[in-house]
């Protein structure tokens, strides 16, 4: 009994057929897709998530990841920055554990690149994000 | 597809969030389920309850800006005050009475000195006159005055100015007059017109204008200020002389102005705007014909209409109208001057006796040979004019807030500057201005008069729904008259702008009944019996003062009873009589006084009449008596 795999299912995944809401980003030509599972959904939902700043939000102006407000502070400590956005995500995303967040500098282009690893529903994904 | 349920009564953001939300749910559950925050399609719902916040915002805002009461922006509720016949103001002046003082040279004649009349000086309206403590504030006076001239309404005081040290007689009258001032400096525009422009306007550049003094033309027509253009006619005032009304002027000591109406074609209206600058509106005849010939009848409508066999479904362009000189005429081809009053602002309250810097007056002798006149004593008299102001100037301050809009406009539309209840005809007739003569009292009512040989005279008096006006007027010495025939003719040109058209008002005599006050009191034992005897008399003065009785006010005994009886020192009112006094010095009628009193209360008579004690000092008679 113990040592029995334990699955999370969320119920919208058990019909394929389920609309859950919509894709980001943006088709070129439907503009609007469906995601039919969860763990998609998650992703672009994490992906609008990390790309609204904070007051950007009509009625809900602690919305959003502020990467570019905290990347951008006087000194920025690297590793302040990611705690932050581990705990936003930790409180807007309950669902998702962040298995490793990490920052890769691209000092030619003067672009960040953000790898964030993380498991939903006891499944791998990653999200990478660039910040120019 | 079924029709699908929509509500429509969301108002705010989280009700149209929600409501969106609930359709998505019922109506798209297999496309759309993810409603958390982070989802992208949240955002859009967000922004379609943004929208829809804001609009319903506006719909708020514009329903309640057309509410006088609930009116936020000042340009709506300019708007309304105008159309409910309020006129803002950008600016309050202050105001202040001044006395106008002069000397006038003694004659002598038989050994009596007495003022020689013939220097007394009529200073022109507009005279400016700066205070003292602020060069800055300047007052000008808004009527002329005349020290030849008294009245119970405009009174010149006289007193002994120098007296000779040999002949013991005056040298010098000094002369005092009252005027009301307000503070403001006359600025001047030119407005050049050219080819006529239906409701042309010109807009002042201050922008803080008291009031427009005059509008005068280049071939010097008068242009006049009226409420709303389609009001073609104003009052005017002009001398009560034999050259304007030969038969009216023998009542020129009690009526020194008439009162005309006169009908202009040249007006204009005035309206503030947001930026508190004063724009003139001009009306739109653009024709020199008169109106007889440009207003439709059943002769000329329709004329030029060549291919119509019946007029009976013809339509007409009522706009047309508009091409008479309904709204005035348009000013063409001229240049209008425009006489202005700036100022104001909370500087202009000076105090008392700051008003005393002679700026600019203009002042000549009344006589009409003022060529026969000692030249040096008329330079004497023209330098002895003086102001001064014995009560501070009130009334200072800045415009009108959105707020003093508001409630002005809703106490003004009360008013609506039409005589429709009893009191808007009393009101009214007692507000006429006095250089018109004085309406003392004023009582209205519906009567039948006595019936009269004369059928006219008959048919007027027994009109079942004409009113009957009975008015009193007050002599130099402030004591009830009957008003002359042209404080009569004023009244009537006066009353007839407010008056609804279907009323008919007789105006009439009132009655006055002169009276006396006799009465007998004990005076407590410690009290000095001329010192309270002379306090009662200033009681039953003060009651009996004319200010304080009004037509068919009856005199209740028990009230003068209880005047006297409350008087400090007094221990009892023995007795208080009221008794008739006529012929010689009072009224020509007599009245029953015994017959009229009633559970001691004394009526007055069935014709609309006033008691009055007609010579308080002496007609109030006061004894104290002892067991």
């Amino acid at each position: 009994m113990r040592n029995r795999p334990q699955y999370k299912i969320n119920t919208l995944d058990l019909n394929p057929n389920q609309g859950i809401g919509i894709a980001l980003p943006f088709s070129p030509d439907t503009i609007f897709t469906i995601n039919y599972t969860t763990k998609d959904q998650i992703k672009s939902n994490l992906l609008n998530f990390m790309l609204t700043n904070k007051g950007e939000r009509f009625f809900n102006p602690n919305y959003g990841a502020n990467i570019r407000a905290l990347l951008f502070e006087q000194n920025t400590d690297l590793s302040e920055v990611k705690s932050a956005l581990v705990q936003a995500i930790g409180m807007n995303f309950p669902s998702i554990t962040v298995n490793s967040f990490d920052f890769y500098p691209e000092i030619d282009n003067s672009s960040l690149k953000i790898v964030l690893n993380y498991t939903v529903n006891k499944q791998t994904d990653s999200l990478v994000i660039q910040v120019v | 597809m079924s029709q699908k349920d929509i509500k429509y009564i969301n108002k705010d953001f989280t009700s149209f969030k929600q409501a969106l939300i609930d359709y998505a749910k019922n109506y798209f559950p297999n496309t759309y389920n993810d409603f958390s925050d982070s989802n992208p399609g949240n955002m859009f719902i967000e922004m379609a309850s943004y929208v829809g916040d804001v609009l319903s915002f506006y719909i708020d805002k514009q329903t309640q800006e057309n509410f006088l009461l609930y009116a936020q922006d000042k340009q709506n509720l300019i708007s309304m005050a105008y159309a409910l016949g309020y006129r803002p103001k950008v600016t309050s002046t202050a105001i202040v009475n001044l006395d106008v003082y002069q000397q006038l040279p003694a004659v002598i004649s038989a050994s009596i000195a007495s003022p020689d009349y013939r220097y007394s000086l009529f200073i022109e309206k507009e005279a400016k006159i700066k205070s003292a403590t602020n060069s800055n504030v300047v007052f000008v006076t808004n009527d002329l005055i005349d020290f030849s001239f008294s009245s119970s309404a405009d009174t010149t005081d006289i007193s002994i100015y120098q007296i000779n040290g040999t002949t013991n007689q005056p040298d010098y009258y000094l002369l005092k007059k009252k005027v009301q001032a307000l503070a403001g400096t006359i600025k001047s525009s030119n407005y050049t017109f050219g080819s006529p422009i239906k409701f042309n306007t010109l807009t002042l550049s201050d922008t803080n204008v008291i009031e427009i003094l005059d509008v005068v033309d280049s071939d010097g027509n008068k242009w006049y200020e009226v409420p709303y253009l389609a009001q073609s006619t104003v009052f005017e005032a002009v001398k009560n002389n034999e050259l304007n009304d030969p038969f009216l002027s023998q009542y020129a000591d009690t009526t020194p102005y008439l009162l005309k109406l006169n009908k202009v074609s040249r007006r204009f209206v005035t309206r503030f705007g947001t930026d508190n600058a004063l724009t003139l509106e001009f009306g739109s005849g653009i024709t020199s014909n008169p109106d007889e010939e440009i207003i439709p009848n059943s002769d000329n409508v329709g004329m030029g209409i060549v291919d119509a066999i019946s007029k009976l479904n013809t339509a007409y362009d009522p706009a047309n109208f508009l091409y008479t000189q309904d709204y005035g005429l348009a000013p063409s081809n001229t240049t209008l001057t425009v006489r202005y009053l700036v100022g104001g602002g909370v500087e202009t309250n000076v105090p008392s006796n700051d008003l005393t810097q002679v700026y600019e007056i203009n002042s000549n002798p009344v006589s009409l040979t003022p060529t026969s006149l000692n030249q040096g004593l008329i330079n004497y008299v023209k330098n002895s004019i003086s102001f001064n102001n014995p009560d501070p100037s009130s009334g200072g301050g800045s415009g009108d807030t959105v707020e003093d809009i508001r409630l002005k406009t809703i106490a003004n539309f009360s008013s609506q500057l039409r005589n429709v209840t009893k009191g808007d005809h009393i009101i009214r007739a007692l507000s006429m201005p006095a250089k018109f003569g004085t309406i003392s009292k004023a009582y209205i009512t519906q009567d039948l008069s006595l019936e009269t040989t004369d059928k006219v005279q008959d048919f007027i008096s027994t009109n079942p729904l004409a009113l009957s006006l009975y008015i009193l007027s007050y002599d130099a010495n402030k004591r009830l008259t009957t008003a002359s025939l042209a404080v009569k003719e004023n009244l009537r040109n006066y009353i007839s702008e407010y008056r609804i058209v279907t009323d008919a008002i007789n105006i009439k005599d009132g009655y006055y009944i002169n009276i006396g006050v006799n009465f007998d009191i004990i005076v407590l034992p410690s009290y000095n019996s001329r010192e309270v005897l002379s306090s009662c008399l200033d009681s039953v003065k003060a009651h009996f003062n004319i200010d304080k009785w009004q037509i068919n006010q009856p005199i209740i005994l028990s009230e003068i009873y209880n005047l006297i009886g409350s008087v400090k020192g007094v221990q009892s009112v023995i007795k208080v009589d009221i008794v008739n006094k006529y012929g010689s010095g009072y009224s020509q009628y007599g009245y029953d006084i015994k017959g009229a009193t009633k559970n001691n209360v004394i009526y007055p008579s069935l014709d609309p009449s006033v008691f009055e004690v007609r010579y308080l000092d002496t007609d109030i008679y006061g004894r104290v008596v002892t067991y």
